[in-house]
C-alpha cells in the first residue's frame, strides 16, 4: 500500500461504516487512478470534497431526496433543537441551586424559576425523539401552563419596572413577565412548528443521539451558567458566533442546521426584544455595545433564513 | 419514488450525458464529463459518488456490472430509460432558453441591418 493510498484510506473514514463497505474500494480505484501524476499527498479539493461527502453522509443528507423528506427532517429538527434549548436553559437555576450547594460557592443573585417546566419539557423531547407528537405537544402546552402558574403565583410581574404603572390590571404583568421567559417563546415555537408534523406521513425516525448531545452541549456553551464560568456580557457575542457557525454549515453540510438555527436564535432572541424597550434612554435609540450585538444577532437570523432557503433549494435539486 | 426536479445541476447534468454512449465506471465517467464539458466540471470522486448515490436512487443510473480489478471492487454505471428521459428534458428546457436569447438577437440582427442604408 503506498502513502498516497493509506492517506486516501484515512481520510475515506469520514464516511459511515457501512458506506466505506460497500463503496471505499470503488472510491479508493478511482481517487488512484484519478492522481496521475506521482503525488505523495491527497489534493486539498479531493481531501475537502471527500470530508463534505463523508459528513453528508453521516448526517443522512443525501437521502432527503423530497421537498417533502427534507420538509419533515428539517421541522423535527428544528422542534427537537428548541426543546432541547428549551430544557437546557430552563434548568439553570435548577443548576445555579445546585452549584451553591458545593462548599465554598457562592453567589449575590439567586435567579429562581420553576422546576415543572425544565421536567415538562424534558418529557416533551423524549416523546419527540420517539416522533410522538400527539403526546409531546399537550406536554409541551402544560410546561408553558406550568410558567403562567408559577408567574401568577409569585406574582413575578413586580419585576417589570417600565410598566408597573399598568400594575392595576388584573394578569397584565404576568403577561409582560412571561414575554420576557425564554421558556414562553421556545413553548410557543415548538407548539407551532410541531402542528405541521402531526400530519405529515412519518418516515422512519432517524437515531438523533450524536447530535442531541452535541446540541445540548453548545447550549451550555453558549449559555452563561456556572459551568462554563461565562459572565451574562459574553452571551450575544457568543450567540453572534454560534449563528454565523451555524449559517454556514448550513450552507456547506446540511440546511437543516441553519433551519433549526434560526429557530433557536428566534427564541433566544425575542425574550430579549421584549425586554429591550426598558434600556431605551436616549430618543427610543440606545446605542449601548448590547443594542449594537442584539442588532447583529437579528441580522444573523435574516443571513440565517436566506441561507436556509438557497440550500434547501440546492439540496433538493439533483 | 419521487418526482425529478425541474432543473438539475451541472455535474448530473454532464455525470448522465457521460452514460449516455455507454456504461462507465468512475474514473470513466470523471474523464468523459470534463471531456464533454470541454474541462468545465472537473468531479472530485467525493461528488461523483454523491451524486451517483442519488442517481441510484431516483433509479435514473444503475450498476450495469461488478468486477474486482487490481483486488478492488469496480463498479461499472449505465443510464436507465428514467435517467435518458431526463437527460433528454434538461437538455430541452436548456436549448428553449438558450433560443429565448439567440432568436433575440437573430431579429435586433435583422432590425439593425433593416434600418442601416445600404
Amino acid at each position: 500500500m503506498t502513502g498516497l493510498e493509506r492517506r486516501y484510506r484515512w481520510l475515506l473514514r469520514a464516511y459511515p461504516r457501512a458506506y466505506r463497505q460497500y463503496r471505499a474500494d470503488e472510491m479508493l480505484e478511482t481517487l488512484m487512478a484519478a492522481d496521475e501524476t506521482d503525488q505523495r499527498h491527497p489534493s486539498l479539493r479531493e481531501s475537502l470534497a471527500l470530508v463534505k461527502g463523508g459528513l453528508r453522509a453521516r448526517a443522512g443528507v443525501d437521502q432527503l431526496r423530497s421537498r417533502d423528506t427534507l420538509r419533515y427532517s428539517a421541522l423535527r429538527s428544528t422542534v427537537l433543537s428548541l426543546l432541547v434549548c428549551g430544557v437546557a436553559l430552563t434548568a439553570l437555576p435548577l443548576v445555579w441551586r445546585l452549584w451553591l450547594l458545593v462548599p465554598g460557592n457562592s453567589a449575590s443573585f439567586l435567579y429562581g424559576r420553576s422546576p415543572v417546566t425544565p421536567a415538562l419539557l424534558l418529557f416533551a423531547l423524549v416523546a419527540a425523539v420517539w416522533a410522538r407528537y400527539r403526546l409531546a405537544l399537550p406536554i409541551i402546552i402544560g410546561a408553558f401552563g406550568a410558567e403562567i402558574w408559577y408567574s401568577a403565583a409569585n406574582d413575578l410581574g413586580h419585576a417589570v419596572g417600565p410598566w408597573a404603572r399598568y400594575e392595576a390590571v388584573s394578569g397584565l404583568r404576568t403577561g409582560l413577565d412571561l414575554i420576557m421567559q425564554l421558556s414562553t417563546w421556545v413553548c410557543l415555537l415548538a407548539v407551532l412548528t410541531m402542528v405541521p408534523l402531526l400530519r405529515a406521513r412519518q418516515p422512519r425516525a432517524p437515531r438523533p443521539w450524536t447530535w442531541l448531545l452535541g446540541a445540548t452541549v453548545t447550549m451550555a456553551v453558549v449559555t452563561p451558567n456556572p459551568l462554563n464560568d461565562w459572565a451574562d456580557r459574553l452571551t450575544l457575542p457568543v450567540i453572534v458566533a454560534a449563528g454565523l457557525v451555524a449559517a454556514l454549515v448550513g450552507a456547506a453540510f446540511d440546511v437543516r442546521v441553519s433551519i433549526a438555527a434560526s429557530a433557536v436564535l428566534l427564541a433566544l432572541i425575542l425574550p430579549m426584544l421584549a425586554y429591550e424597550p426598558t434600556n431605551w434612554t436616549l430618543y427610543g435609540w440606545n446605542l449601548s455595545p448590547r443594542n449594537v450585538l442584539l442588532g447583529a444577532v437579528v441580522g444573523i437570523i435574516a443571513i440565517n433564513v436566506t441561507v436556509s432557503r438557497m440550500a434547501a433549494r440546492r439540496q433538493v435539486t439533483l | 419514488m419521487t418526482k425529478p426536479s425541474a432543473s438539475m445541476r451541472e455535474p448530473t447534468y454532464f455525470i448522465l450525458a457521460a452514460l449516455q454512449d455507454e456504461p462507465l465506471h468512475g474514473y470513466a465517467i470523471v474523464k468523459r464529463a470534463q471531456d464533454l464539458s470541454g474541462g468545465r466540471v472537473r468531479l472530485t470522486t467525493g461528488t461523483l459518488y454523491a451524486a451517483l448515490d442519488r442517481l441510484t436512487g431516483e433509479e435514473m443510473v444503475r450498476v450495469a456490472e461488478e468486477a474486482v480489478v487490481n483486488g478492488r471492487a469496480r463498479r461499472t454505471y449505465e443510464l436507465t430509460e428514467r435517467g435518458l428521459s431526463a437527460l433528454r428534458e434538461e437538455a430541452a428546457r436548456m436549448a428553449a432558453a438558450a433560443r429565448v436569447v439567440r432568436d433575440r438577437s437573430v431579429r435586433s440582427t435583422a432590425a439593425t441591418v433593416r434600418t442601416v442604408p445600404a
